[in-house]
């Protein structure tokens, strides 16, 4: 059976609620009126509710914790579906069993669906939605296919499940964890385990509370839940010499969703980003005082987070830099939601560490690459003195998504797409390419993701302009230049980009050197 | 002892070689201080792993 409701906000409210949260408690919920709000934008216009829905995950909450209780919890659950045109209830039977084949309309107008919890709070369970429109400036690289079969019909949506936080068996980091295991197990092929079975795993190192009812996680309880799940845990301190927006940036664009853990109001928060919003314009001069390699960080105006405290896909504008009140420790940039503090105003979100759940093949960091980088920017600005505005855009890839967007490419020429596309590369790749914001693309060096980081790990690089690759090759070949830069970027590095520039086929015969800067 | 006389457009070469040994030379304690910081910024305690909030 199946309930339908024009889309309104006080119709989202009924839809949600159940024997223990009447609508107007739902009313009161933060998840459920940033939901209202999110829905409205995308455009809702219908509410079909599955009156019985099992959901896997609940189900899982429902067997380690509720059914245990004495009040009657329910097992079953609702599932509601939104769409962005109107229907009737006549409509829907047409589809789903009056004869109706082409479902196209349907599948065209979905916009995802909420599952409701049968709980007194944490109502809003996997929630699966769409996300904004990408108007082109949006980019939500950290989503998938998910399928939703309504009575007999697959209805698909690209997206990341939330769920807002029950802090009985998932708080904030089970939840983003959550999350971020379900966009790494489409990556990877690792497991999308239930938030039960990450609070179980992640309390085998002993935290500060008991694990259930979870009052949250620390970093090490993160860390070896991910372990558990065939992934490597990477953490980050925030400092302020961290380039923060374009360390999340190069594995966003990946796919790889970033746990950002804050400190708000004096407690900890964990969200999972999975998109941001780029500007064609720089939006600041400089990430990290005093300087750092410039790069796309400066254009990411800000990013889209599930916040299981907030909604999926919530907004985080980026600040200027700070000083967290805990530690006094001066971090690079503060962030901002819809979080308000005790005065109304918007709470200042200071960030703690951030952990990238990488497969165990991608060994080499974003910051042992930007060493690198950063030799090669010392050079290349040099020699290329005319260029006053370049900006590296620096990212992982696959092989395969690298070769894709290779032969989609309308700017490369025949002989340039089949020198990549004809060789072999890694199967996780950090591409760098170097813009000049006036004449587009100027340089792309490629770097092994599997390597070591002793190891020099670049193996292809292309200049896109021949006059400026023999200025590099003539400037490289001169006695007193080769004397300098071999103090500062290491014997071993100038060799290889010199051999490079005389090798017509782009790729650094480097590969086995090793070599450690200071 | 014999001098070579400089070709054409030679001493234009070797005195924007100079002037780019020059510039190379007085950005390479920017390049160290920048490294450093990375190599710093990589750093992470056992403090922060077992950092007393939970999140």
């Amino acid at each position: 059976m199946f309930d339908l409701y024009p889309y309104s906000t006080s119709n989202l409210f009924h839809a949600l609620s159940n024997s223990f949260c009447a609508p107007a408690q739902i009313s009161r919920i933060i998840q459920a009126q940033y939901l209202a709000s999110y829905l409205s934008q995308l455009g809702a216009k219908t509410i079909l509710v599955e009156c019985t829905y099992i959901d896997g995950d609940y189900l899982d909450d429902f067997a380690s914790y509720y059914v245990r209780c004495w009040k009657p919890y329910d097992r079953f659950c609702k599932r509601l579906h939104f769409f962005s045109e109107s229907y009737t209830a006549e409509i829907i039977r047409e589809f789903v069993a009056g004869g109706v084949h082409d479902t196209t309309p349907l599948s065209n107008s979905y916009l995802g669906f909420v599952v409701a919890r049968p709980l007194p709070q944490a109502v809003i369970g996997k929630t699966v939605l769409k996300p904004y429109e990408s108007n082109g400036r949006r980019y939500y690289p950290c989503t998938r296919e998910y399928n939703a079969n309504l009575f007999g019909i697959p209805l698909t949506v690209q997206s990341l499940p939330y769920q807002q936080q029950d802090t009985v068996l998932a708080a904030c980091a089970t939840v983003s964890l959550w999350s971020c295991l379900h966009m790494t197990g489409g990556l990877f092929a690792t497991s999308c385990p239930r938030p039960a079975t990450i609070t179980r795993m992640a309390n085998q190192v002993v935290g500060d509370f008991r694990p259930l009812p979870s009052r949250g996680l620390r970093i090490e309880q993160m860390c070896h839940a991910l372990r558990c799940f065939d992934l490597e845990p990477e953490v980050v301190r925030i400092s302020k010499a961290l380039p923060l927006i374009s360390l999340m940036y190069a594995y966003i664009h990946m796919g790889i969703p970033v746990l950002l853990l804050l400190e708000a109001g004096g407690l900890g928060h964990a969200v999972a980003v999975n998109g941001y919003r780029l500007e064609s314009a720089q939006i600041r001069t400089e990430e990290v005082s005093g300087g750092c390699l410039p790069m796309r960080g400066l254009n990411v105006e800000k990013f889209y987070a599930h916040d299981d405290a907030m909604g999926p896909f919530a907004r985080l504008w980026i600040k200027g830099p700070g000083t967290r009140p805990s530690d006094k420790v001066e971090v690079p940039v503060v962030f901002e939601s819809n979080h308000k503090d005790a005065n109304g105003a918007p709470l200042q979100l200071y960030p703690t560490a951030v952990i990238l759940p990488v497969y165990n093949k991608i060994r080499l960091t974003f910051l042992e690459l930007q060493m690198w980088l950063e030799c090669l920017h010392f050079v290349v600005k040099s020699v290329w003195q005319d260029m006053h505005d370049l900006q590296w855009d620096i990212h992982l890839s696959t092989v395969n998504d690298f070769k894709a967007d290779i032969r989609r490419s309308t700017f490369r020429d025949i002989a340039s797409k089949e020198r990549i596309l004809l060789r072999a590369h890694p199967r996780f790749i950090w591409k760098s390419t170097l813009h000049s914001i006036a004449k587009g693309e100027v340089l792309e060096i490629l770097a092994d993701a599997t390597d070591l980081k002793d190891s020099i790990p670049f193996y292809h690089m292309e200049i896109f302009d021949s006059e400026r690759k023999a200025t590099l090759t003539t400037n490289l070949q001169a006695p007193n230049i080769e004397k300098v830069l071999k103090q500062s970027i290491t014997e071993q590095f100038y060799n290889c980009l010199k051999n490079w520039c005389t090798d017509p086929s782009g790729s650094i015969s480097c590969s086995l050197q090793s070599s450690t800067l200071k | 002892m014999s001098h070579e006389k400089p070709r054409m457009g030679e001493s234009a070469v070797n005195a924007d070689n100079e002037k780019l040994e020059r510039e190379l030379r007085a950005n390479m304690p920017k390049l160290e201080e920048r490294l450093a910081k990375l190599k710093e910024a990589q750093f992470v305690s056992q403090e922060l792993l077992k950092l007393e909030v939970s999140f």
